[in-house]
């Protein structure tokens, strides 16, 4: 559901080089400069739908334009089948128009006097070898121009599903590899509602918490989700986040932060502060200021109770044994424990721990091999491929359940029925 | 927001009589049933009285009359839905679900149309997500599984976010203009829904089609119809979920040989392999199979000459379906208009009649063929 483009916006462009930027459409006023695609005015991409693509005119206006449209140059399959590349000199030779001639040309594109198209039809007219060229290579060859002198770019939404493939194929670290696959599937082990109330931690630069949020809100209404994050550090670094456009106001009332080393008060939040004994204006603010920052952190401590959570979803640098053993009496019964991990070994130890306990079911370890195809069409497909070698990732899931009488018969039944790993034949 | 309660939607703590839960013996064994006072549910685990069930907070592990076993009961979830539920047909599993989902963009608020509805496990999960404000439209031309599904929305409280058409989406189109963000085809020919699909998108705005097919050739129809009608940015995707098989083995040493009887000593664990262990040990091709031992892994003490290793679970099907994405966009002179939240009429759930879903269990996932429409054989 792509929405339209508002004044205050983020944007995700992507450029016809297939490189892509976030742009912030601070004020309808301002000039985007994309580099040497050009610029455009603000103005004219506010109400606009996102996940389109525009092409920059001379005036600096966009026209939205089918971004499967290429030039306007006919290429006849049939007639081009009896051309090959065999009798191709070197490329260089076959342009007619000088260097001086095209660096002209690209100079008036991009003060806006002359249009793109009309550029690159220029040079394959002048182009010797172009005829000569199967369709294959002709559209090749146009789409190569296209990448260098098109003002065509996309507008995305700069939702979960795209900064995670933004982030995924261009700086993976930020993101710790959550692949688009890996986050969905994070999304539905975790059986995740719009009124779900879900303990996290992200290390993944916020991807996980933005993920969640578009799960777990509508406009600015609240649907009566919530989320309890504990941070890596003292402040919150969830970049993504910021980078998707939520109505003001619905990611604080969503999202509950409380530092990893400020679970458990320390002695001086547990008693009451002293006041100053002093008339200095500075001193008394200063106390005022700790006295409501403790009251706030034990306010947030107080919703870390017993079984409060509807699940607990990590997507986290820490251990997951450690992190799991600290976090788990927080988790209702019935609902799920959903782990990320680069790494199947940081894995096995929180999984062979919940194999053994009574208190976990069907613990799970998996993998996604997800591929991306070439389309049998024409034209189309101008995306950089998913990476079909790499790893997206392990998740490591299982239910928390309340064990109760069964508690202590539960080592020898449990092995027998809850967990038949031998007899599994998956 | 809707005031009726589903556990499809909302989470619930205690086990009311009425309520459908999963009842979990192990990954392959589960089941949904719905809990009736004065029930009983007897499995080979034995006698199961839901009287013991109504109270205990979802998640309890109960135990059989005699006590010679016990059972985990479960809050139900689409996830935990598409392993037990009646199949009609072929249906989505969970990574299909999850990929789709999350390319669709489908979110609180969402419209969605979906065809054909098959047994509805997708449709659970669609409605899940898009709940308590977007809705589903699903359209299925075999009236019994129309009929099938009607009675599963009213038994899960979704009706008020799911709506089932009997129509054949192929000839007689979707009948809808102007409502849709999301589109979905399984279906055995989607390119005949393709032009009607575009037709249902919400103007003004880029919406999302997804269309699942096993076959390449479907793929291709599918894609030349899209391109024809102005859909881009058409992607393809195959996912596939690979377990890994963990397990704490006995290391082998090299052999030796005894330097007083020339014998060679085979270094054999002197313990006998764990009975399951022993049909892995034949399939092995002759070689012998490594010895699994159970190790005190609660606090992860290995002894020994003991490793933990993991493998990729080999999986018979080697591949599911290919996923093809788009995005489209509809023209439209009427203002931009932000899906307004609906309120949606308060219905009371009747659990008494439920399906009794329970008795079905799950047949495993097969391979679709290309002209199968679903039917379970
Ligand atoms: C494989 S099943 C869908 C399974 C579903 N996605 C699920 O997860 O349960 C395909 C369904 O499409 C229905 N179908 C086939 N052609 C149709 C048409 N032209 N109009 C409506 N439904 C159709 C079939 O009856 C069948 O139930």
């Amino acid at each position: 559901m792509a929405g339209i483009i508002e004044e205050g916006h983020k944007v995700l462009i992507r450029m016809p080089s297939n490189n892509c930027k976030i742009i912030h459409l601070k004020s309808a006023n301002l000039k985007i400069t994309l580099g040497k695609f050009g610029q455009f005015n603000a103005a004219s991409l506010i109400g606009r739908p996102f996940n389109a693509a525009y092409d920059i005119l001379p005036s600096g206006e966009l026209e939205m334009v089918d971004p499967t449209e290429s030039i306007d140059i006919t290429i006849d399959a049939e007639e081009d089948a009896g051309n090959n590349n065999s009798y191709l000199v070197a490329r260089t030779d076959s342009q007619k128009l000088s260097k001086e001639d095209i660096e002209q040309r690209k100079q008036e594109a991009l003060d806006g006097h002359l249009d793109s198209k009309a550029l690159i039809k220029d040079l394959v007219e002048n182009s010797t070898s172009f005829e000569g060229k199967t369709a294959f290579a002709k559209q090749k060859y146009i789409r190569r121009k296209e990448r260098k002198f098109s003002k065509k770019f996309e507008a995305l939404e700069p939702s979960a599903r795209n900064l995670c493939e933004y982030y995924f194929t261009t700086k993976p670290q930020k993101t710790r590899g959550v692949r688009i696959d890996t986050l969905s599937q994070l999304m539905c082990l975790g059986n995740v509602m719009a009124n779900s109330n879900i303990l996290i931690s992200d290390s993944v630069g916020g991807l996980l918490v933005g993920g969640l949020l578009e799960r777990m809100t509508f406009g600015d209404m609240d649907l009566g989700g919530r989320l309890f994050a504990l941070l890596d550090g003292d402040t919150s670094n969830f970049d993504v986040v910021k980078d998707m456009n939520f109505k003001e106001g619905v990611v604080d009332r969503v999202l509950d932060t409380l530092p990893w080393t400020r679970i458990d008060p320390s002695s001086h939040e547990v008693e009451p502060l002293p006041t100053p004994d002093s008339t200095d204006e500075a001193v008394l603010l200063r106390h005022a200021k700790r006295v409501e920052s403790i009251a706030k952190a034990n306010a947030l401590r107080a919703k870390l109770s017993e079984a409060a959570f509807d699940g607990l979803i990590l997507a986290s640098q820490f251990d997951p044994l450690e992190t799991i053993e600290r976090l788990a009496k927080y988790v209702g019964y019935s609902r799920p424990v959903v782990v990320f991990s680069q790494y199947k070994e940081t894995l096995v130890p929180a999984y062979l721990m919940m194999r053994a306990s009574p208190d976990y079911l069907n613990a799970q370890i998996s993998e996604t091999m997800t591929r991306e195809y070439q389309v049998p069409v024409s034209g189309l497909g101008t995306h950089p491929f998913m990476q079909a070698s790499g790893s997206g990732g392990f998740i490591l899931t299982a239910t928390r359940v309340f064990a109760g009488d069964c508690a202590a018969a539960s080592n020898n039944t449990s092995n027998k029925h809850a967990q038949p790993t031998k007899r599994r034949k998956l | 927001m809707t005031a009726e309660k589903s556990l499809f939607t909302s989470y619930s703590k205690t086990i009311q009589d009425g309520d459908l839960v999963i009842a979990y013996v192990n990954p392959l064994d589960m089941s949904a049933i719905h809990v009736k006072k004065d029930a009983v549910l007897n499995n080979k685990y034995g006698a199961f009285l839901h009287n013991n069930i109504i109270g205990k907070p979802f998640g309890a592990r109960v135990e059989s009359v005699k006590g010679n076993g016990h059972i985990a009961f479960l809050h139900p979830s689409p996830e935990l839905w598409t392993q037990t539920l009646p199949h009609r047909t072929q249906i989505l599993y969970m990574p299909d679900i999850a990929l789709v989902s999350e390319m669709l963009d489908l979110k609180p608020g969402a419209v969605v149309v979906e065809s054909g509805t098959g047994s509805g496990s997708f449709s659970h999960s669609i409605a899940r997500t898009i709940a308590p404000v977007g809705k589903l439209h699903t359209f299925e031309y075999h009236e019994e599984r129309v009929l099938k599904f009607k009675d599963e929305l009213v038994a899960h409280g979704l009706e008020s976010i799911v709506e089932v058409n009997h129509r054949n989406v192929c000839s007689d189109g979707f009948g809808l203009e102007d409502v849709a963000d999301a589109v979905f085809l399984d279906l055995p020919s989607p390119w005949e829904a393709i032009a009607s699909a575009k037709q249902a998108f919400k103007k003004g705005k880029v919406g999302r089609i997804c269309s699942f097919s096993p076959a390449i050739e479907q793929v291709q129809k599918t894609c030349l119809e899209m391109e024809k009608n102005g859909f881009y940015d058409v992607r393809m995707f195959e996912t596939l979920i690979r377990r890994q098989d963990i397990k704490t083995i006995q290391k082998r040493p090299l052999p030796t040989r005894d330097v007083v009887t020339g014998h060679t000593n085979n270094n054999k664990s002197k313990k006998k392999p764990l009975a399951a262990d022993e049909e892995k040990e034949k399939d092995n091709n002759g070689e012998e199979a490594d010895v699994v031992v159970e190790s005190d892994q609660a606090n992860g003490a290995l002894k020994e000459g003991q490793v933990i290793v993991s493998k990729t679970v080999a999986r018979v099907a080697g591949h599911t379906s290919f996923l093809v994405f788009a995005s489209v966009f509809v023209e439209g002179d009427k203002a931009v208009v932000t899906a307004d939240a609906k309120t949606v009429a308060e219905t009371a759930m009747d659990l008494e009649d439920g399906s009794n879903a329970g008795d079905e269990s799950n047949a495993g996932k097969r391979k679709r063929s290309m002209t199968d429409d679903g039917q379970k054989s």
